[in-house]
């Protein structure tokens, strides 16, 4: 590769590149994509090509099209802050006797719950995800730092400095969402409103609101 | 109907109770949660879960045992629609966290089918892990570090266990690691682990034979030597605790035959030690200087 990037005459691998058309900035995406395998940002993309991030995204989305319009086994899709080349979806089936075992686990109930907290209320302490899911956690956070899902991103400025989790770009990649502003939004919390009048707060013989003695005892 | 092992702990119970009633969580009478939540765990075999898990069902039911009660007793009534007394409402508190907890459950609902639909790509290096995002391997770094660390503790265990560990265990001047899903790497770590944790048990079982003879002789000599020295200085280095019972008994060997005298200073003190001067004629006789016990040779492997 050293070599050839020396070779003046080499368009796709000469620095300097004025003078590389579309389909040759194309091909080389393309190439530094699948070399690749993980996503790369198109920052990243723009420095191999040198040119400007601007004008990455319009090869890109060519180069998606082309891909399309040959029917190739590939496609581009944005993930976790970059595009990546990945298998045409449809093919998964195919694939499946290529992956065998080595696909990875599915992750068990209390595993999601766990990495929906997390993912939901990043950065977020063991204490406050126990907290909402009302049972122990470390199990489950254990097996999502181990697959890279959740990685401790700090300490809480509070008593004892807790340790705080959020998601990895691995997540985003594994849950093929491009950031975490791509996450479904989260169903709006029931309110009081939303119930039907009265059996809330009336649940008790209706003799007036809640007392100061309540307060005192909450 | 009603698994035990689908619910993720107590709050999952009561979701599946509010559902069954069809209301919402903030509709759902206390009294008819706490009764339902009853009802439920006599139907499980609490008994059998392991103890946290149980106490997790038993401390749900005596909240929702308290904030029925709190609905029963008569307070002095306030007037409405006072918001900062709403929030500190046992019982709304409750409802709301139950709120709270429906919705993370959807959300890893959502999760769900997010994974489901992105198994369907794959993309190079994806079999060997090789296309893993660039933090994923400063994440494999620092627990192959860790692991390194680890390993060395241990090498460090065996060795004061009197143990030798095959080689120093150098951390490879090349930081990068091989192209490896960190569940593989995991599973060798444990693998790795087992094995290190067995290694003791091995050499338990098969000592290195330490002869009583030898050691006999070897003190014998030191002691003449230097004319005294303490026990604790016999059995200096020795870490293994075979080699100090064999010095131990090769000293007692000495003691029985007149060789060597042993005395303390106080109870639990230092054991000193000193040649014993030959008396003609006496015990089984004397030895020519310097020759080692006759005896020795006999008794010891």
């Amino acid at each position: 590769m050293g070599a050839q990037s020396c070779d003046p005459n080499d368009a796709a691998t000469g620095r300097g590149r004025p003078g590389l058309t579309p389909s040759q900035a194309k091909a080389v995406l393309e190439a530094a994509l699948f070399a690749a395998g993980g996503p790369l940002a198109e920052e990243h993309l723009a420095r191999i090509l040198h040119v400007d991030t601007e004008s990455v995204g319009p090869l890109l989305r060519s180069l998606a099209d082309d891909l399309q319009e040959r029917q190739s086994g590939l496609v581009l899709r944005r993930v976790a802050g970059g595009w990546q080349l990945v298998t045409r979806p449809e093919l998964a089936a195919y694939l499946a006797e290529l992956t065998g075992e080595r696909e990875p686990a599915p992750l068990s109930a209390a595993a999601l719950e766990t990495l929906a907290v997390v993912a939901y209320r990043q950065p977020v302490t063991r204490a406050e995800i126990e907290a909402i899911r009302g049972v122990r956690v470390e199990g489950s956070l254990n097996t999502l730092v181990e697959r890279g899902l959740v990685a401790e991103v700090g300490r809480k400025e509070a008593p004892g400095r807790p340790i705080l989790y959020g998601t990895t770009p691995e997540f985003l990649q594994m849950f093929g969402l491009f950031s975490l502003a791509d996450l479904p939004p989260l169903g709006d919390p029931p309110t009081l409103l939303d119930s039907q009048p009265g059996s809330a707060l009336h649940s008790r013989p209706a003799q007036g609101e809640n007392s100061n003695s309540s307060a005192g005892t909450g | 109907m009603v698994d035990l092992e689908v619910f993720q702990g107590p709050m999952d119970v009561l979701l599946h109770l509010v559902r069954q009633e069809k209301v919402s969580v903030y509709d759902i009478p206390i009294a008819r949660l706490a009764e339902q939540f009853l009802a439920y765990l006599e139907r499980v075999p609490l008994e059998s879960f392991e103890l946290e898990r149980a106490a997790n069902f038993l401390v749900m039911a005596a909240t929702l045992m308290y904030l029925k009660a709190r609905e029963l007793v008569p307070r002095p009534s306030r007037p409405a629609g006072d918001g900062e007394d709403l929030e500190l409402d046992p019982a709304l508190a409750f409802r709301r966290r139950l709120a709270e907890y429906q919705r993370f459950k959807d959300a890893a609902g959502y999760l769900q089918d997010l994974w489901q639909e992105a198994r369907k790509y794959y993309w190079g290096g994806y079999l060997d892990g090789s296309g893993r995002l660039p933090d994923v391997w400063a994440r494999l770094k620092a627990l192959a570090a860790w692991a390194r660390n680890q390993v060395e503790n241990q090498a460090g265990e065996l060795e004061r266990q009197g143990m030798a560990v095959a080689g120093p265990v150098e951390p490879p001047a090349d930081e990068r690691l091989p192209a490896v899903p960190v569940t593989l790497l995991a599973e060798a770590w444990q693998r790795c682990l087992k094995r290190l944790s067995l290694r003791p048990q091995v050499v338990a079982l098969r000592p290195q034979p330490v002869s009583l003879r030898r050691r006999l002789l070897e003190i014998w000599r030191r002691i003449r030597r230097e004319g005294h020295v303490t026990f604790a200085q016999l059995v200096e280095g020795q870490h293994h605790r075979l080699q100090v019972v064999v010095t131990f008994l090769a000293l007692l060997e000495l003691i029985r035959m007149e060789r060597v005298w042993a005395w303390q200073e106080d109870s639990y003190g230092e054991l000193y030690l000193a040649a014993r001067p030959h008396k003609a004629g006496v015990g089984q006789g004397a030895p020519k200087r310097g020759t080692p016990p006759a005896e020795a040779g006999k008794r010891s492997e």
